[in-house]
């Protein structure tokens, strides 16, 4: 019994020495942006999901509570966080729920129809874990299904995980690791990737507006906003201590997750684009997915509305109304294309001009022409990355504080998702600053109505209190540079 | 002079039948209304010594210029900030109004166009800008001194045969001399549609950009509803039946009249297939302008239901809940829909299987991508144009009676029970619902007040009415209405109103 702790105790201490060794030796700036994701490993290699369960003992991840004593180790109840409060754990049986039924009948979908199963398939693609086997049954009706359980982001533990707790193990390259199924998470990119994924899309994942309308909820990830929802079953320590810039980790993470996701939703629309101009059948053009949601879905306001005021278009057009079109979601793409601007870098300023590029090809017509969204995606994308290869790979505070202020303020607040993606670089730039009253104050004049009898996913009456919101914010970043100075 | 009068007689049935193919060219000139003031304004104590104001009141205009909306309706968008605010947005100078043919297609009338609006007295202004008197009637430059005798009235309103003749024949029609028949149910409703739905042929359609700029939604329209609340500047059959006056029995004759009592009721029916003609025709005409080399851009999105886009997005929701159908074709969710309100009443003309078979390819369509493809829409909705003129045809002449009354009462319940009821369409139920129990069963409607106010008030079925409601000052409540919009709350009133009427 006394060697079974011990070796127990070695093993954890030896994992968190691993963890954080991974850290210290970034394996190139790239490299998180390339390694093959956990389940194209399952694929490719033919390792096997074993399932949360063999994670589970209460010796390893399974503990009814974490262990505080010290900062550097691994917490060992991750299981049980999973378990009971993580949704991913959910993410399976949410399939068969009310409010899954209710979208698969709105697709005109039963089980008693082939087509059900065919949908099914893409659903699980996130939704779900097949364990004991590399990849999903063909009809998803038989195996056993988990969650988005541990090694769907850790990777198919068939290799490693009678293994991975020894030192001549936790003493390999991260690169080692992987090569044997284990999943880099402690990468920001890599960690951004493996979420992005799934809550922004990739070639075998997307949630498309035929699914939102039939009751999917909207995705609208960001990195820092999502890993803090969700709940973590990690030290925020560790996490500090594998950043490249301790004190700056959140910074680090918020980037890589701006950089992965407008990358990744500049490769769905390329995709979407190029599907469509090649008349595939399933191509859906216009997909409303890749349009800003409250362009459209806003009350019809009053005379003389907020939207009337700021203009419609790309570029600030106050008077005349031309052309009234579905303009681009900015969601993924405010963020980097305000840093890009703000930036003196050759690179940074081409990427946001063919951003607006894009912008303007997509509101050009109601139905944009496809070739032409295809390849400015494109480019786009190719722009995106080749400025990131080339910045800093942590913002810093005063870069993010700087392009806000030079902002225009009504640009900072022309639609919903602008406002909340500065609010959540905000969040960020302040984390632990003491302002998170004045920071509440923002996040409650853009949250959604509450309701008791229903939820609402989108900012009924936005318009009347947008200029509060930018007053807010102005007041905000006056007060932060004030206390910087002192 | 045998010949020449051969020969003019041969010139004529020529004319007639190229009138006939060109049936609705315009015939007149407009004259203005401040002519129409000199008899129309006030009885004389002559018409009412003779009995004239038994059929027909004569103080019609002094009703349109003081309470009717539609007098104003040119005024209006320089009298308002929401019609200033609109012409800045698109651009449109304020002096320069008459000249914007999107606005005055509706707005205003070809005497006003083409004066370029320039008109400085301010009484004569409200009298010539707006939608006047030939705006309905037709331009009144050949039929205005003849229409002052009492033997107009024994004059056909049209040829029963569709025959139009040149004004100078001897068979020569009301129609043929410039006056439209607004008597009849078909083609009032399609005056009235023509604006208050649209018809690109005219330049008469709001669109998604004008609305983008400000323009109030137009809201689903049952046309006995609106025309009470016009008000109502005439005498109706019913009312004039129950007078004497001159040639009473010819004017009956000539004019087809039957003793029927059951007008409102039919034309509740018509104005319903006519209101679906018109909002289809426009989608089959816009498609078709759309594929014309400099044509409009395709889609217009006005023609699409703007509230499948613009709503909250909330959950529980009805619009996810409810089966995406048209007509019995399961739509794929997540694509803008054309409008569901008017095919609401649509089942009270009768059997629908033709139409249905037609406007499943224009869902089809929608379903196949987003907006469909401008031919392929021109096309289906060309079909379905070609068959909803049929089941108006087949409406003309259809006399209802008593037992058609509670059919139709029934068969409005029974709609409000359908899937795909939105708040346009419930109205359209309310509204025709309140008509017809108002006009034919007064003792219900009376036991059932309560239940008819409270859904007078979910609906705002009482319409803004006179020149003093101003449409800024109703705008928000009316979109906050839309917004609200609970359908099973409606069902549950339809459903109580079902069990009062014994069904």
């Amino acid at each position: 019994m006394k060697r079974r702790f011990l070796f127990m105790m070695i093993a954890i201490a030896g994992l968190a020495a691993f963890s954080a060794s991974e850290g210290q030796d970034p394996a190139g700036r790239t490299s998180g942006l390339q390694a093959p994701l956990p389940w194209e490993v399952a694929a490719s290699q033919g390792y096997r999901n074993l399932g949360a369960r063999r994670c589970a003992s209460t010796g390893c991840h399974g503990s009814v509570r974490p262990d505080a004593t010290n900062d550097d180790r691994m917490r060992r109840d991750e299981y049980l966080v999973w378990l009971e409060e993580d949704p991913h754990q959910r993410g399976h049986a949410v399939l068969y729920g009310e409010r899954s039924l209710s979208m698969f009948r709105n697709l005109g979908l039963s089980p008693d129809d082939g087509q059900y199963w065919q949908v099914m398939q893409k659903c699980v693609a996130c939704h779900g874990m097949p364990v004991g086997q590399a990849v999903a049954d063909a009809d998803c009706r038989e195996g056993a299904w988990e969650g988005v359980s541990c090694e769907l982001c850790h990777g198919p533990a068939e290799k490693w995980l009678t293994t991975h707790y020894r030192t001549d193990f936790i003493d390999q390259t991260a690169e080692e690791k992987a090569r044997q199924g284990l999943f880099n998470t402690n990468d920001a990119h890599q960690r951004a990737r493996l979420c992005v994924a799934c809550h922004v899309g990739d070639k075998q994942r997307e949630v498309n507006h035929d699914w939102i309308a039939a009751g999917h909820p909207a995705l609208k990830f960001e990195l820092t906003a999502y890993l803090s929802m969700m709940p973590g079953h990690w030290k925020e320590s560790r996490d500090r201590k594998n950043a490249r810039s301790p004190e700056d980790h959140k910074l680090e993470l918020w980037l890589a997750g701006q950089q992965v996701a407008a990358d990744a939703s500049l490769s769905q629309l390329a995709r979407r684009a190029t599907a469509a101009a090649e008349g595939h059948e399933d191509a859906v053009w216009p997909e409303f997915a890749d349009v800003d949601c409250y362009s459209c879905h806003h009350d019809l306001g009053s005379p003389r509305s907020w939207r009337q005021v700021r203009g419609f278009g790309v570029d600030p057009q106050p008077a005349p109304i031309r052309q009234v079109t579905l303009p681009a979601s900015e969601w993924y793409l405010f963020m980097p294309a305000r840093l890009a601007a703000g930036s003196k870098d050759a690179a940074g300023q081409e990427f946001q001009e063919e951003w607006r590029e894009l912008r303007r090809a997509m509101a050009a017509k109601i139905i944009p022409e496809n070739e032409e969204i295809a390849r400015l995606a494109r480019t786009t994308r190719q722009k995106l990355d080749k400025w990131f290869s080339q910045r800093p790979l942590v913002a810093d505070r005063e870069e993010l504080t700087a392009i806000m202020e030079s902002s225009d303020g009504k640009e900072l607040v022309g639609n919903w998702d602008r406002a909340v993606q500065a609010y959540l670089a905000l969040h960020v730039i302040t984390e632990e600053s003491g302002t998170e009253k004045a920071l509440k104050q923002i996040r409650d004049l853009l949250a959604f109505p509450v309701s008791t009898e229903r939820r609402f996913d989108s900012p009924k009456k936005f318009g009347s209190v947008f200029k509060q919101v930018l007053a807010e914010i102005l007041e905000f970043q006056k007060k932060l540079n004030e206390k910087q100075e002192n | 002079m045998r010949i020449l009068v051969t020969l003019s007689w041969l010139v004529l049935v020529l004319g007639a039948n190229v009138l006939r193919a060109q049936e609705e060219q315009q015939v007149g000139e407009y004259l203005g209304s401040s002519g129409c003031f000199d008899c129309h304004e006030e009885p004389s104590g002559a018409a009412k010594a003779r009995g004239t104001i038994k059929f027909i009141e004569l103080t019609e205009a002094e009703d349109w210029v003081k309470k009717d909306k539609h007098a104003r309706a040119f005024s209006n968008i320089l009298e308002t900030k929401l019609g200033r605010d609109m012409l800045d947005v698109l651009n449109i100078k304020q002096d320069g109004l008459a000249q914007a043919s999107q606005c005055t297609s509706c707005h205003s009338n070809p005497h006003w166009v083409a004066k370029k609006g320039a008109n400085e007295d301010p009484n004569t202004k409200y009298k010539e800008s707006g939608v006047t008197c030939e705006s309905c009637h037709g331009g009144s430059s050949l039929w205005d001194t003849r229409h002052r005798s009492v033997e107009w009235r024994l004059r056909p309103p049209v040829d029963p045969d569709g025959m139009r003749r040149d004004f100078r024949h001897p068979d020569a029609t009301k129609k043929d001399f410039g006056m439209t028949n607004v008597r009849d149910p078909e083609q009032r409703a399609s005056l009235c549609f023509s604006c208050h739905i649209g018809d690109v042929s005219k330049n008469r359609i709001v669109t998604h950009e004008m609305y983008a700029a400000g323009h109030p939604p137009l809201p689903s329209i049952e046309l006995e509803t609106f025309l009470e609340k016009m008000p109502r500047h005439w005498r109706t059959m019913e009312e004039k039946q129950g007078t004497q006056f001159l040639h009473d029995a010819a004017f009956y004759d000539v004019n087809r009249v039957t003793q029927t009592e059951y007008r409102r009721l039919e034309s509740v029916v018509m104005s319903a297939a006519v209101a679906f003609q018109t909002s289809v025709r426009m989608i089959k005409q816009q498609a078709e302008n759309s594929m014309e080399p400099g044509g409009p851009a395709w889609p217009e999105l006005a023609l699409f239901d703007c509230y499948s886009c613009h709503h909250d997005l909330k959950l529980p929701s009805w619009r996810q809940v409810r089966a995406n159908e048209v007509l019995g074709y399961r739509l794929r969710p997540g694509r803008p829909q054309l409008l569901y309100w008017p095919t609401t009443l649509l089942p009270l003309s009768g059997s629908l299987d033709r139409v249905n078979a037609r406007l499943v390819n224009v869902g089809k369509e929608l379903d196949r991508r987003p907006f469909g493809d401008a031919g392929q829409i021109a096309l289906a909705a060309g079909g379905v144009v070609d068959e909803v003129g049929v089941l108006v045809q087949s409406l003309q002449g259809v006399s209802l009676k008593e037992g058609d009354v509670d059919r139709l009462l029934l068969q409005l319940c029974q709609q409000a029970e359908s899937p795909t009821v939105d708040y346009e369409s419930a109205r359209q139920i309310g509204w025709a619902f309140v008509v017809v129990l108002g006009q034919y069963r007064p003792a219900i409607q009376e036991k059932s007040a309560d239940l008819l106010e409270r859904l007078a008030i979910q609906l705002r079925l009482d319409l803004p009415w006179g020149q003093d409601e101003k449409i800024d000052e109703q705008l928000p409540a009316a979109l906050e209405a839309v917004s609200d919009f609970e359908p099973e709350a409606f069902r549950a009133v339809m459903s109580e109103l079902r069990r009062a009427l014994g069904q």
